[in-house]
């Protein structure tokens, strides 16, 4: 196990230096810079690119920022003159991570339900509900549900706040239509999951040596359906904690969703490496995480590595 | 019979000849606009392609592109047809006359015009306001003439209120809003507390004066600093409405004298004439590497010292180099003779200086604190004060930033507002929402929610700025006048702001936005200027100019 886990760190290493050298070299391939402006001459730009160590051979550019990074430097973000990326991920990841969190739990609670329900009762209007509710999920985008659920529920019924970001009630709304694509995603694979496990000899065996239905669902349909979606919630955590654009722009929240796309805009150099690193190591964090959890709860694995 | 045959071959010669005629002009190459790729910009894309395929039968392409791509694309003159603005950093005409002198810096189209520059050489350098007036009239008239630029419209933006909101002031130069002498009356929930909440829509990128360049920061900058001089609700500037207390100005109008008045900064520091000159050559010094450095241009020596080379860090002769700026820095006209004299010395008489003493750039800079801080000046609240009517109490990044009256101010007695909250929603339906709920006081109106509020008290306001279409001038067909005056004959400008904008914008009839003052405070357009283009497109002289230019260029015509 040791050296299956010190094996894979490498793997991670290697996987992000390519992340961060095919970034670095992309980005300065896109057209502009951080100070071309309309009203910004020539002079002052190249003034501007100067002091900022832009105008500097790319390759050398590059092996500054390798060295910096090292170091944990992830640089001054070359639209907010005056922040580093690093305080601009520290502030506005716990807020995406909080809200991402909030969206994930119930997300995951209500779309395993959902799912499991409408596997186990398959073909019956329970099902056909549970897959409604699922497909509104996966085809209204989380803005269209953001925009309407602030109009009818903040506006109309003033049950919740419009938007800001002040506790626990501020929450509710953009954590629901952040969710909802996650959720509609969970119960449909945990529907087809269950119907899958449900028809397999085992299922059977269980139910022929006499077992109760709740001890089949719970020791033997449910811990096989799950497995499929713990595959799936290394990435899903990963994307849904660093911050979602949309949200974050419609309910004014100040997470770090928002600078993945604004920074490109700007040509926010530092920003578009801190914020896409930042990303990658999460989702590959994330996904060794499954890995090890995968182990936990697939005997076969456990069987397969006790081989080896 | 044979009277027929004659006329069949007769006509079939001159068929012949005419097909042999039309196929020796060259067929029109693929026109292309370039243009923003937001909704809104491929709309209004969309509307110039259809007038000028309607009106010129030309099939117009649009190449839709992000803004700072398409930036570049003019930078490298890589554009035919480009879709751009300018928005005034001063109220005088030159702000928009003089970047197209030849080789200009934003002089993108490449157009050159000996007659033009020499106009604008005279309305630059004359102290006789008259003169000035007549110069840059006659320079429009020279560049609409010429039409490397087809202005198209003059936008308009318009807010809502709530009725018990007050005195807040929109400016149309430099930053909009002015929230000194704003108050609230009516409140539901009384007025005892004076506070506004507005949106501001995105974090301030950067509050330090002498480096700020955008919007956002210019509100909280005007409302926290002070400059010699603070624009009146009537748009005036008077002596004594600012940090100076009365100045005078030489006969050759080159030299201006400013007498400071007793005032603080809000950490109880005085406000003196050297944080004016230490400001103004921070913003001049290349080291600083400020992008409205230009707007000091004015000031004598403040160019050719904005102008020298910054060394690098490995440069050897980094030392020289910096002594060498250090030395120029010294002979930038601008000087504090004591605490509460400063003199500045111009490079030409600009009679718009006591409007430019107004813009962001020229606010003071407190030497006690930058020097000390450095570039982390104004990074967090307790890294930056102020002198002006409100000082910047907390700020949360990418959130909220509250400013609070500012007890230091001299003019305290005037301000009434006790607070002012601004949210950095960027949507823009949720802070519509958030004016319906009653949670903000005062919200923007974008384009497509204008029918909404045009009767709940929704107000235009007229912006100092103008769009237009600028044709690439070495291009092989826009290099010829009669082509780009076709193009912008063929625009029909009225209905393009009726049925495509429908935001209260104007046609423009020329390129300096009516909003822009001339002489004694009168309209420059109305005044000096008219209406030199149509408001409804000439089609039948577009047409022929078109012609007309296709066969001088040897195109036939579509």
């Amino acid at each position: 196990m040791g050296r299956y886990i010190l094996r894979r760190f490498g793997l991670m290493l290697a996987a992000l230096w390519v992340i961060v050298t095919a970034t670095f070299f992309l980005m300065h391939a896109i057209p502009g810079d951080p100070f071309l402006g309309e009203k910004v001459t020539e002079a002052i730009r190249q003034n501007m690119l100067r002091k900022y160590g832009l105008d500097k051979p790319l390759w050398e550019q590059y092996v500054i920022y390798l060295g910096n990074l090292l170091r944990g430097d992830f640089g001054t973000s070359l639209k907010m003159l005056h922040r580093s990326v690093n305080d601009m991920i520290r502030d506005g990841f716990p807020v995406s991570a909080l809200l991402g969190l909030e969206a994930l739990a119930y997300a995951v609670t209500l779309g395993l339900l959902l799912g499991t329900v409408a596997g186990f009762r398959h073909n019956t209007w329970l099902d056909y509900l549970a897959m409604f509710v699922a497909l509104i999920g996966i085809s209204v985008p989380g803005f269209i549900m953001g925009g309407l659920m602030q109009y009818v529920i903040g506006l109309k019924l003033r049950w919740l706040p419009i938007a800001r970001w002040e506790g626990f009630r501020y929450t509710i709304m953009p954590a629901a239509a952040l969710g909802l694509g996650t959720l509609a995603v969970m119960a449909r694979m945990m529907r087809t999951s269950v119907l899958e496990v449900t028809s397999q000899d085992y299922i059977k065996t269980a139910k022929a040596k006499g077992l109760s239905q709740r001890e089949i669902v719970f020791r033997h349909v449910l811990r096989n359906a799950i497995l499929p979606i713990v595959t799936i919630l290394g990435p899903l955590t990963a994307g849904i904690v660093t911050g979602s654009f949309v949200i974050e722009l419609i309910f004014g929240i100040p997470g770090l969703g928002k600078y993945y796309v604004q920074s490109i805009f700007n040509r926010d150099y530092t920003l578009i490496l801190g914020t896409t690193i930042f990303y990658a190591v999460l989702l590959v964090f994330l996904n060794f995480l499954v890995d090890v959890a995968y182990g936990i709860i697939d005997p076969r694995i456990r069987l397969m590595r006790s081989r080896e | 019979m044979r009277r027929v045959l004659v006329v069949l071959v007769a006509a079939l010669v001159l068929a012949t000849m005419s097909v042999g005629l039309v196929s020796a002009a060259k067929p029109l190459p693929k026109l292309v606009l370039l243009s923003g790729d937001s909704q809104i910009a491929r709309l209004y894309a969309q509307g110039v392609q259809e007038m000028i395929r309607k009106n010129l039968g030309i099939p117009l392409e649009i190449e839709a592109v992000d803004f700072k791509t398409r930036l570049q694309k003019m930078r490298n003159k890589d554009f035919q047809i480009v879709f751009a603005g300018w928005g005034a950093d001063y109220d005088d005409p030159m702000t928009f006359l003089d970047m197209w002198i030849t080789d200009g810096p934003f002089n993108d189209v490449m157009w050159s015009n000996p007659s033009y520059d020499k106009l604008i050489q005279v309305a630059k350098t004359s102290p006789d306001e008259a003169v000035r007036m007549k110069a840059m009239a006659q320079a429009e008239k020279i560049l609409i003439g010429e039409m490397p630029i087809a202005p198209l419209y003059w936008p308009a933006w318009n807010f809502v209120e709530h009725p018990y909101v007050k005195n807040v002031v929109r400016k149309t130069v430099g930053s909009d809003f002015e929230w000194k002498w704003a108050y609230t009356e009516g409140r539901p929930g009384g007025d005892k507390d004076q506070f506004l909440r507005v949106n501001f829509g995105e974090e301030p990128p950067d509050l330090d004066p002498a480096t700020s360049t955008d919007q956002v920061s210019f509100w909280v900058i005007n409302a926290t600093y002070e400059g010699l001089a603070r624009k009146n609700p009537e748009m005036k500037i008077l002596q004594g409405s600012g940090l100076a207390e009365s100045w005078t100005v030489s006969k050759d109008r080159k030299v201006y004298t400013f007498k400071l008045r007793d005032a603080k900064w809000s950490d109880g520091v005085p406000v003196t004439a050297y944080d004016f000159e230490y400001g103004w050559k921070r913003a001049v010094d290349p080291r600083t590497a400020s992008q409205y450095a230009y707007m000091m241009y004015v000031i004598k020596n403040a160019e050719k010292v904005n102008g020298m080379e910054v060394p690098d860090d490995k440069d050897p002769k980094k030392a020289e180099k910096n002594k060498a700026i250090d030395d120029a820095l010294a002979t930038v006209g601008v000087k504090a003779l004591d605490a509460k004299t400063l003199r500045v010395e111009l490079e030409a008489p600009t009679p718009f200086f006591l409007d430019l003493i107004t813009f962001i750039t020229y606010m003071p800079s407190p030497k006690h604190m930058v020097e000390k801080l450095g570039d982390e000046y104004a990074s967090e609240v307790d890294k930056m004060v102020a002198c002006g009517p409100f000082k910047v109490a907390k700020w949360q990044h990418e959130y909220k930033i509250i400013l609070e009256k500012n007890p230091y101010y001299w003019d305290a007695k005037s301000v009434k507002l006790q607070r002012i909250e601004a949210d950095m929603i960027k949507d823009i339906a949720t802070p519509l929402n958030m004016f319906d709920a009653g949670e903000l006081d005062l919200v923007g109106v974008p384009g497509t929610y204008i029918e909404q509020y045009r009767n709940k008290g929704m107000r235009t306001i007229a912006e100092a700025t103008a769009w237009y279409l600028e044709f690439n001038c070495k291009h092989e067909v826009f290099k010829n006048a009669k082509v780009r005056k076709a193009f912008s004959l063929a625009l029909d400008r009225q209905a393009y702001v009726d049925h495509v904008l429908k935001n209260g914008s104007l046609p423009a009839t020329s390129l300096v936005p009516p909003t822009i003052h001339g002489k004694d405070g009168v309209s420059f357009h109305d005044v000096y200027v008219g209406d030199l283009l149509p408001k409804k497109a000439d089609v039948k002289l577009a047409k022929q100019l078109l012609a007309e230019g296709l066969a001088e260029l040897g195109y036939a015509m579509p």
